[in-house]
């Protein structure tokens, strides 16, 4: 459950991000991107807790690739601040972005295998 | 540990997704049996978390000289070498690696650091069979990256020529991190080993490595963690 949540912290750390670095109004694109990227994980994040769909956490794995290509996307290397911090949110999302979200227990499929729930984690 | 309950014939064994086997025929082994050839279990939580503890303050160490990089902080605190720490963290080299990974080296370092952690801690106490995926990437992320980056501090002092104490300090960490980490890694790979012993199909490897259950899987886990056992019992009679 601990990935899950953390990724919605940096969904919020996103959605901040546009008054922490003071992006220009003029500038749509990374207003838009900010909000759209910090919603979709939101979304994904939360949905990963229904059974059906438990997978669906793997689609932040996108967004991260999103944010880094973004941030190389950039014609100045380094980027300014708000790229960059395209690039750590994304590689953040990455380690996090991999992990099931009952990442504590054995796989679903293994309790499953053996019929039920283990006695001692 | 309990002989293991009879299994389904051979040519009954389950597929790895559908899974169809009858639950009571499988005997539940304890997520905390140690592994072949250790007289624990690497996965266990005190070793893992102690893993996590060593890898903070490198995070710290790191996410301080990142600040510095970013100009967020205006110098870095070295008791030993100075400023040479600055120069090293302004070097040519430093400022190549930031316009190839679009960040500063020393924050990529307190990502990998983090990394060490989050894999670290992610994951039951047999995660070495269950989830060998997660224990690889954890492997990936602390013994070659950590060897890599304690190289590139050496190196980095030799062809600057000036030296970082916490850069230094960092690489220590490094190296320790590998050290508390290979056993795990080891004994995921001797039940890959074993699997593929068993099997010679890709197919079941492929599927047991990304976590999902066979019986074949089972049985090769079972024979990891009681061939420690036997091990253990032949070195007794050996040295009787």
């Amino acid at each position: 459950m601990w990935p899950r949540i953390v990724e919605v912290m940096l969904a919020v750390w996103l959605m901040i991000s546009p008054f922490v670095f003071r992006y220009p109004a003029e500038d749509r694109f990374l207003w838009f991107n900010d909000y759209t990227c910090a919603v979709l994980i939101m979304v994904f994040s939360m949905l990963s807790n229904l059974p059906r769909v438990e997978k669906i956490y793997l689609l932040n794995l996108l967004i991260a690739g999103w944010l880094i290509g973004v941030a190389y996307a950039h014609p100045q290397a380094p980027p300014p601040p708000p790229y960059q911090n395209y690039m750590v949110l994304g590689l953040t999302l990455l380690i996090f972005g991999i992990l099931p979200t009952h990442c504590s227990e054995p796989p679903r499929k293994w309790k499953e295998f053996y019929g039920g729930e283990w006695g001692n984690l | 540990m309990p002989d293991p309950q009879p299994y389904p014939p051979p040519d009954s064994r389950s597929d790895l997704r559908s899974n169809p086997q009858p639950h009571a025929q499988r005997e539940q082994p304890s997520l905390q049996a140690p592994p072949q050839p250790w007289d624990y279990n690497p996965s266990k939580w005190s070793q893992r978390i102690i893993i996590a503890i060593v890898a903070l303050p490198a995070a710290v160490i790191a996410t301080y000289m990142g600040l510095y990089q970013w100009r967020l902080i205006g110098g870095v605190w070295d008791p030993v070498f100075g400023e040479q720490t600055i120069r090293v963290l302004d070097s040519d080299v430093s400022h190549r690696m930031a316009r190839w990974f679009l960040v500063p080296d020393a924050v990529l370092g307190a990502l990998a650091y983090l990394g060490d952690m989050i894999f670290a801690l992610a994951g039951s106490t047999r995660r070495w069979q269950y989830r060998p995926w997660l224990v690889m990437i954890f492997g990936l992320d602390v013994i070659p990256l950590g060897i890599v980056s304690a190289v590139l501090v050496v190196l980095q002092g030799a062809v600057v020529g000036q030296w970082c104490f916490l850069c230094l300090v960092t690489a220590v960490i490094s190296l320790i991190l590998v050290w508390l980490a290979y056993d795990e890694v080891w004994s995921t790979l001797i039940y890959l080993r074993r699997l593929w012993q068993r099997t010679h199909s890709w197919r079941i490897m492929w599927w047991t490595f990304w976590g999902y259950p066979s019986i074949e899987a089972h049985e090769a886990g079972q024979q990891v963690a009681r061939e420690r056992g036997t091990q253990r019992e032949n070195h007794v009679a050996k040295n009787r």
